[in-house]
């Protein structure tokens, strides 16, 4: 709940009416819009996107049969009808089909003196017109600050603009009012319009953190309804406007399901005792060079070769690379594209910020309704955006993965070539079912690969760090190493007895793998 | 010297309108004689006019001609500081203290 006050507990079983906005993401931080015939109000400081949000507010609902009235109090109309262009909105159009009105009550340039008293009853009047011709379910003001610059008299404008909001509410119109609040100032405005004008606030904010930008909404207050609480990172995209990234989308209530299928190495499913769960996220971490993109080179050609719907996301190599190692891994990823059942994304992780990236990736998902995704490597998104940001990029990524119920094989690169986590490690490994470990293993002066799958949530799986090599045709998996210890943390060391036991142990059959011959 | 027009935005036929449109004759009538026109215009009736001259505030006055247009807002409760706002000369007959007429800014660009 919003507030635990004991007048307001009453409340709780009525649950407000909300609008959906229709603002990606928005609704979903909103839990279901904004509360129908009321006013919201928007506070943020310069540059955080109010106005974008204020137009978007009206779009959307343009997009919804609903009419809108934007009243202007900093930037003229025209100006905001060409600012808004690149973000694909066309109000001149909508203004033609009679969807939009702007009040424009933007300064004047003629000179202007006061003398003596007066009201903003003209304004109210222009509004109410508005409303009246467009049959307006939504009203944006933007901003409640130019209006207390314009007119230097606070007590008065603080009055008539609860007035107006009085009036607008009492038509049943859902209001959104947004108001510039100083840097550093807990995000509220220095008005202190909060306490008389809207029982609901949302503030943005756009902050600059190891030198990366960072915007957020958070919604502090909605009286009377339920909303999530805390700050969602959101993106500002031509053609889309805001996009808000909800984390943590997924109430855990899909049914896990015991549906295996391969991850394209027939010796890796064994270790898996029989593969992937079909909905579930793996992680292969390695060095670099341990085979991450061989893995899911294998994962992305076992699923076309049974006619899976397969999505390929490369951070670290363009796909031309990506194609070429396939060839050498005796894999023809391009008439996998041509089929249909392949598509590879190879994004330089720099072009844009991780908010943008997922946004895009989705987007993907959405279209192409894979079957199965991977994405090599996690670790190149992590340089471009700060600790926390990434870390809501891989909580919005899995949820996403998760939503869809498909198989997820993600890779990450740890720092040190022997042993060693990565940071993604960290960050990821509580959000994934499986991880996978690939290491390199220094032995006897010669370096060999390992494998072993270190945790698999629901099933059981080897424990066993295997040998593998790699080879023309791809990862063969082999026998575990016998009488070492250490391999995990890079610092091998050999634990048998004496030369006797190892030499014993080196000619001792192993078992075979589970389900192979 | 083109003649002195106004135009003055109110709200309804309320007081405080009244008010401002008998001080505007007033002071007209004192520094014009008869040489200008009043426009009266209730915004509740005409948003058009509202709209186009963007007026936010009631009362509004402004002086259309001569050009640059000013404005002053507010019911015109000081005669003096009224005067000076919407650029009117001396009353007629009686020159201002320095026996010029008050400085005007042509250069100023209005809306």
């Amino acid at each position: 709940m919003t507030t635990a006050s004991p007048e307001e507990t009453q409340q709780v079983t009525r649950e407000l009416d909300k609008l959906q906005t229709g603002i990606p993401g928005f609704d979903h931080v909103t839990m279901g819009g904004l509360p129908r015939g009321r006013a919201t109000l928007v506070t943020g400081a310069a540059g955080s996107a109010k106005t974008v949000l204020a137009v978007q507010f009206l779009a959307e609902g343009i997009k919804r049969g609903q009419a809108g009235v934007f009243v202007t109090f900093e930037e003229a109309a025209e100006d905001v009808r060409r600012n808004m262009v690149s973000l694909g909105w066309d109000i001149a159009a909508w203004e033609k089909a009679g969807l939009w009105r702007f009040v424009d009550a933007s300064p004047v340039t003629t000179d202007e003196t006061v003398v003596g008293e007066y009201d903003l009853a003209a304004l109210m009047a222009r509004i109410g017109h508005a409303v009246d011709q467009t049959t307006a379910e939504r009203v944006s003001l933007d901003s409640l600050s130019a209006v207390f610059a314009q007119f230097q008299d606070r007590v008065l404008v603080r009055q008539q603009i609860r007035a107006l909001v009085t009036r607008l509410r009492r038509l049943g119109l859902t209001v959104l009012l947004t108001v510039e609040s100083p840097e550093g100032h807990g995000g509220l405005s220095r008005f202190t319009v909060e306490e008389f004008v809207a029982d609901n606030v949302v503030i943005l904010r756009n902050t600059l953190e190891e030198e990366k930008r960072r915007r957020t909404v958070e919604v502090l207050k909605m009286r009377g309804t339920m909303h999530r609480k805390g700050e969602y990172p959101f993106t500002v995209l031509p053609g889309q406007g805001i996009v808000v990234i909800p984390l943590s989308v997924i109430e855990l209530t899909q049914q896990s399901t015991d549906t295996r299928i391969t991850s394209g190495n027939a010796e890796l499913d064994a270790m898996c005792s029989g593969g992937f769960f079909r909905d579930s996220i793996v992680l292969a971490s390695g060095a670099t060079g341990t085979g991450k993109t061989l893995m899911v080179t294998e994962f992305m050609d076992g699923g076309v070769s049974r006619g899976e719907r397969c999505l390929l996301f490369a951070f670290e190599e363009s796909r031309d690379q990506m194609f070429r190692n396939a060839r050498g891994w005796g894999r023809d990823f391009e008439a996998a594209e041509r089929s249909g059942l392949l598509r590879l994304h190879a994004f330089y992780p720099e072009v844009s910020s991780l908010e943008d990236h997922l946004v895009a990736m989705k987007e993907a998902m959405d279209t192409f309704q894979p079957n199965r995704i991977a994405i090599d490597s996690l670790s190149a998104l992590e340089r471009i955006g700060t600790r926390k940001s990434f870390r809501e990029f891989l909580i919005g990524l899995t949820s996403f993965v998760k939503e869809m119920q498909v198989a997820a094989l993600l890779t990450a690169t740890s720092s040190s070539l022997l042993g060693g986590s990565s940071i993604t490690d960290g960050h990821i490994s509580t959000l994934t079912d499986s991880i996978i470990l690939l290491r390199y293993v220094e032995m006897y002066g010669e370096v060999r690969r390992g494998i072993t799958v270190l945790k698999m949530r629901g099933s059981a799986h080897e424990k066993d760090i295997r040998e593998f090599r790699i080879d023309g045709d791809g990862l063969h998996i082999g026998r575990p190493f016998r009488n070492v210890g250490g391999i995990l943390a890079g610092r091998v060391v050999s634990v048998a007895g004496n030369e006797d036991d190892r030499l014993t142990a080196m000619f001792t059959e192993d078992r075979p793998l589970d389900g192979l011959s | 010297v083109s003649r002195h027009a106004f135009t003055v935005f109110v709200t309804g036929d309320g007081a405080r309108g009244q008010r401002t449109v008998g001080l505007l004759r007033a002071l007209c009538d004192r520094h014009l004689g008869d040489d200008y026109d009043l426009t009266i215009v209730d915004v509740l009736v005409d948003t058009t006019l509202a709209e186009r001259f963007n007026v936010v505030a009631t009362p509004t006055v402004i002086r259309t001609s001569p050009p640059p247009a000013l404005r002053a807002l507010g019911d015109l409760g000081d005669a003096d500081r009224a005067a000076t706002a919407l650029g009117l000369g001396p009353p007629i007959g009686r020159p201002t203290d320095n026996g010029r007429r008050p400085a005007q800014d042509d250069d100023r660009d209005g809306r």
